[in-house]
């Protein structure tokens, strides 16, 4: 469950940060609209004032590590690390069987080598595959679909694993992107607005 | 007919001026006077000396100031920021007699120190302090520009995986500039190993251990100017430039493809 009812400034720009939902909630915006600020004020990063709970949780004072929210976008990865490194990175369970299960899952089975060195497709998908190993309660997916070759096919992995493991998911992108969400919001100028 | 680029020129006249005194000293020290005593045991003892003290404080400050780079680059702080450039900014030979009260017995430090037997007056420990008090500030500044002009978002997603900002530092900052950091360690080092003001007060000889009696480099070199003249000094002065050049070298090996410009401008 994310329960947010905040405000973030940001030099002239505000953004009024309003959601109560769960399982697969989408964002639509145009550029500058303000999706990526208001999934960076979740992840912490931007001071906010107001409430925000991740999982009945009030994490709005809490540090980005102690929050349970991973973003994710076309710049979030670990260049330096190899794919089984990168995998586990932060992943308390080792269990190789259930490894095995989330690569093939996103199809990174056959990746090898530094994450730095794979194409920014294959990035993405090591990226989101390591969040869920992470067991978070929210993941926060910016602008990630666009850069997908089989998205839809991606997108039904990311809602069946996220039901399996029962954390929500936050899908920011543009106007006019389709998925098969729960919850659907759009934001213009700061200001969002639900649709169901 | 190639036109000479004049901002290419104004920069290779501008290397040239900081060279002509180097290339002077090199080609009086091994061509005009070649002094015996300038290639003597006591020169090549100094660079050891000298060499190992900076080496072990280059160490110490990218162990001790690494973080402190990175706290500076992520989270601005202009008092932390003044505070670290002091060492910076106050006359060395100062920074030297600090060192000298700190490990006296006038202080709780120094007769701790001295009771079990590691004293900082004229001992290589004295010498890495100093080293390490007045190079630090040149570390710290490389470390915490790197740190600025590199993306974010990777340690970013470090933390929302949980990982602590330390975790983040050891885990992703460091592994992923670990080249441009070894780069900033040595020109930290290549800095201390030029430093005469705080080890002339703290260590002009030292006493005891494996450099026993030895004398760092820059203090040799003012006392042959003292006791045999410029001719002796610049001998000796050329071969530790030698030396320091291979340092030099050796920046420009670590800092490897990093700042390799595919472009021109």
């Amino acid at each position: 469950m994310i329960d947010a009812d905040f405000i973030t400034e940001l030099g002239n720009f505000t953004l009024h940060g309003t959601m109560k939902d769960e399982g697969i909630i989408s964002i639509q915006g145009s550029n500058g609209a303000g999706k990526t600020t208001f999934l960076l004020s979740i992840l912490g990063l931007y001071k906010i004032t107001g409430t925000l709970r991740l999982g009945h949780m009030d994490v709005s004072r809490l540090p980005v590590n102690r929050r349970g929210a991973v973003y994710i976008d076309a710049e979030t990865y670990l260049p330096h690390l190899d794919v089984n490194a990168h995998l586990t990175f932060s992943s308390r369970d080792k269990n190789e069987a259930k490894l095995l299960e989330i690569k093939r899952m996103f199809g990174i089975e056959h990746l090898s080598g530094r994450v730095g060195n794979l194409s920014l497709g294959q990035r993405l998908r090591v990226s989101v595959a390591t969040a869920v190993l992470s067991s978070p309660k929210v993941l926060m997916l910016d602008e990630v679909f666009a850069h997908l070759s089989d998205a839809a096919d991606f997108a039904v992995n990311v809602r069946r694993i996220s039901k399996e493991r029962g954390f929500d998911v936050i899908v920011a992108s543009q106007e006019g992107f389709e998925i098969d969400d729960d919850h659907r919001y759009t934001i213009v100028n700061g200001i969002m607005h639900r649709h169901y | 007919m190639k036109r000479i680029d004049t901002l290419s020129l104004i920069a290779y006249i501008s290397i040239a001026l900081l060279l002509i005194p180097v290339a002077l000293l090199l080609w009086l020290g091994l061509a005009v006077y070649r002094s015996s005593l300038g290639f003597g045991a006591a020169v090549f003892d100094s660079i050891a000396l000298t060499f190992s003290a900076s080496a072990a404080s280059s160490i110490i400050i990218f162990l001790l100031y690494t973080p402190l780079s990175y706290e500076l680059a992520r989270r601005s702080n202009a008092v932390a920021e003044s505070l670290s450039d002091i060492p910076a900014s106050i006359p060395h030979p100062i920074a030297g007699i600090a060192l000298l009260f700190l490990g006296s017995n006038l202080t709780p430090f120094g007769r701790f120190l001295n009771s079990i037997g590691f004293g900082l007056f004229d001992s290589l420990q004295g010498m890495i302090a100093a080293l390490a008090f007045v190079s630090a500030p040149v570390y710290i500044r490389a470390a915490q520009s790197l740190f600025l002009s590199s993306d974010f978002r990777a340690e970013l997603y470090s933390l929302s995986l949980g990982k602590s900002r330390l975790s983040t530092l050891y885990s992703v900052v460091i592994p992923r500039h670990f080249r441009s950091l070894i780069s900033a360690v040595l020109t930290s080092m290549s800095r201390a190993m030029s430093e005469f003001g705080s080890v002339a007060i703290i260590s002009y000889y030292i006493l005891g251990g494996p450099f026993s009696g030895f004398r760092p480099s820059s203090v040799l070199v003012y006392q042959y100017y003292g006791y045999y003249g410029p001719q002796v000094a610049v001998t000796a002065s050329a071969v530790l430039i030698i030396f320091s050049v291979l340092l030099a070298f050796a920046i420009r090996i670590a800092r490897g493809r990093t700042d390799r410009r595919e472009h021109r401008l």
